[in-house]
């Protein structure tokens, strides 16, 4: 074995992969109980995934603002946002759960906005009631502050940043680690565990435009599939309808419509003029949950009512600039100094992704399929059925970080050690492959070849789709995966060589890509975001989940009806 | 309309094959308010793959990834604006790993 090819192994009781405000909660918990934890994440704990871009909504049902909120009412508004294909355990543990786990997470440091000693909570779309907590104008920002606060108070946890995860480690049937990649050094790196927690994200990058960041590849949900364990609802991507397309800004988070018309209000119109969306949802207009504002949005573009640039526009000038000022302070300024002076003009919009409601199969506990291995945060699925809620995401995040560290932590004490170096078959494999990646020569560009999927995904498997169009790109990716198959960076140095790690991401994208077309071709209705014009509905014999789980051949997929106990 | 191009100038290091770091020049096509983000990531899609720095978020520089040297000032390439003739190097007084990427200060450090 190339003993300078490998860093010296790691043994923890529990391993998180993903350091966002998932993983984060989770290691922060298991740390509590006792556990030994190591978290790895591809940047640095906290700052590599969606959770620190987290605009404006987590919600939580309080009651502070409103007093007749009750968490009832929000597992209600969750499975009618999700229409009705949610996980019923876990949206009932959610909406149990989020007011004490956003309020202990404002004691770590989150500081949300009070007014005096209660929470000042605010609206947001499909919830019936006020209950969205927020911190000034970035809640994800100070969500990250508080969990790093309360992280570093846990001096015990090993924080491998810039670790890329690249294979779980399996004993026996059971997760027991994972193989990761040291950026810095190029080096592998065993890291043994009792259990371990996938809380990596989404896989946004499969499109061109999105409002997350670059580094969700999907990595979480290729590793899982590929150790063996079930993903479910792959085919219900959340577009975000009011991605900022112009003006172009500095620094400006591309969420920041939504986060004011929820404020303060906000029209949508095309490029006549009109507010089109009482057309497409008569009963909420302007206030049409996602799915069917992406739609809309879509709708109008593509029938050729958008903007020159091929966007809508969003008038948040309504308030008048006194009360704009009002409400949102200084980050007017940040604003106008970034570009944009949304008390003067109307900005333009479009859909763009945004969130994977589907990810790796879990049931209440945070448990996958395959024992040892948990999930938490958008990586999992099953909470937000066909369509998620604004402001759901903040706080699932906390409330299953916390129970997969809980879970993942006792099953550890329950668990034997892994067999120490079960396997350098492992190592070998994965040298040889980093051997090839780095080997020089034509191979094309991952960044290319991720741009190519990109489109792929963009015509065929946006807002709206048909078997057609689903049945073509999937012929499409044959050549796709050819092109990654193929893939060698331009330096044979591992020290870190990001190409490498684009292109380890390329094939986690084409699996998740081919899942994602399969499973949104199976799928016959619409129902919330996954919007066939080949098929009406929701159909109700169509009130199921898609699973995949690997097979020899190929992904296998499965109906199961929801689960409602 | 003919496009206008700009001329970007980063500092490339490639541990297995330079002795020292020497700085290249890209041309770029200029779009509006174009991020130096999104220049050197045009830059890797179509001249070189292998320009290596940290990003993650895209857009509002909440992850604080992408600190540079900036044309002699340091600051995140997603705050700066694309214009022809900027200079881009890694942080001054750093260990370059690769192009832009400096050894990662590490807050929590590696047990082990």
């Amino acid at each position: 074995m190339e003993k300078n090819r490998c860093g010296e192994p790691i043994e923890c009781d529990v391993l998180v992969i993903g350091a966002g405000g998932a993983g984060m909660r989770a290691a922060i918990e298991a740390s509590r109980r006792g556990a030994k934890v190591a978290i790895a994440d591809k940047r640095t704990v906290g700052f590599g995934g969606a959770t620190v871009t987290g605009l404006y909504t987590a919600c939580a049902a309080l009651g502070h603002t409103d007093p007749e909120d009750n968490w009832e009412i929000h597992f209600d508004d969750t499975l009618k946002g999700g229409y009705y294909v949610n996980h019923h355990g876990l949206a009932r543990l959610f909406a149990q759960k989020a007011p004490e786990a956003m309020a202990e997470l404002d004691s770590f440091g989150a500081d949300f906005e009070r007014r005096g000693d209660k929470f000042d909570l605010r609206g947001a779309p499909g919830h019936s009631y006020r209950r969205s907590l927020f911190s000034d104008c970035a809640t994800g920002r100070a969500m990250i502050k508080g969990l790093i606060k309360e992280f570093k108070k846990h001096k015990g946890i090993w924080a491998l940043e810039y670790t890329l995860a690249l294979e779980l480690v399996l004993d026996s049937g059971r997760a027991c680690g994972a193989i990761c990649l040291d950026l810095v050094s190029g080096k592998l790196l065993r890291c043994l565990a009792r259990a371990v927690i996938i809380a990596t994200g989404g896989a946004t990058e499969l499109y061109p435009e999105t409002t997350a960041p670059s580094t969700l590849t999907g990595d979480g949900y290729a590793m899982a599939y590929k150790a063996g364990a079930e993903l479910r609802d792959m085919e219900f991507v959340q577009f975000f309808p009011v991605g900022l397309v112009h003006p172009r800004g500095f620094g400006i988070n591309p969420t920041i419509g939504a986060m004011m018309r929820y404020r303060t209000g906000g029209r949508l119109l095309n490029r006549f003029g009109e507010a089109f969306m009482p057309k497409y949802d008569p009963v909420r207009g302007d206030m049409a949950l996602r799915d069917v504002l992406a739609y809309g949005i879509t709708r109008e573009i593509m029938e050729g009512r958008g903007t020159p640039r091929g966007a809508v526009y969003l008038d948040l000038t309504g308030p008048g600039p006194g009360a704009l000022r009002k409400e949102y302070g200084s980050y007017l300024d940040i604003v106008k100094a970034g570009g944009i002076d949304v008390t003067k003009e109307p900005i333009e919009v479009r859909p763009m992704a945004h969130h994977f409601m589907g990810g790796i199969a879990i049931n209440d506990k945070c448990e996958t399929s395959l024992p040892g291995l948990y999930a938490a945060g958008e990586a999992a699925s099953g909470l937000h059925g066909a369509n998620r809620l604004a402001g759901n995401a903040l706080s699932e995040i906390i409330v299953f970080g916390a129970a997969a560290g809980a879970e993942a932590a006792n099953f550890a004490q329950m668990s034997p050690q892994p067999k120490k170096g079960a396997s350098s078959d492992e190592e070998r494999l994965w040298l040889s492959k980093l051997d090839y990646l780095l080997s020089g020569g034509d191979g094309g560009s991952p960044v290319e070849t991720r741009k190519e999927l990109q489109n792929v995904m963009k015509t065929f498997a946006g807002p709206i789709r048909d078997g057609a169009g689903l049945a073509q790109a999937l012929n499409l990716m044959p050549r796709i995966e050819g092109a990654t198959a193929e893939l060698r960076t331009s330096s044979k140095s591992p020290i870190f060589n990001m190409e490498a790690t684009e292109a380890l991401e390329m094939e986690n994208l084409s699996l998740m890509a081919k899942i994602v077309l399969q499973a949104a071709l199976i799928r016959e209705e619409r129902r919330g975001a996954h919007f066939r014009t080949d098929f009406s509905g929701p159909d109700p014999s169509w009130k199921k989940n898609i699973y995949v789980l690997k097979g020899s051949s190929g992904p296998l997929f499965e109906r199961r009806r929801v689960i409602e106990n | 309309m003919p496009e206008e191009r700009i001329t970007i100038k980063v500092q490339r290091y490639d541990p297995g094959r330079h002795e020292e770091p020497r700085m290249e020049a890209y041309s770029v096509e200029k779009k509006e308010r174009m991020t130096l983000l999104e220049a050197l990531l045009n830059i890797k899609e179509t001249l070189e793959p292998g320009l290596s720095f940290i990003h993650a978020c895209k857009y509002d520089n909440s992850c604080k990834l992408c600190l540079a040297s900036i044309s002699g000032k340091v600051d995140y390439l997603c705050m700066v604006e694309a214009k022809d003739g900027i200079e881009v190097r890694p942080l001054p007084g750093r260990d370059v790993l690769r192009d832009l990427v400096v050894r990662p200060k590490k807050d929590y450090g590696y047990k082990g």
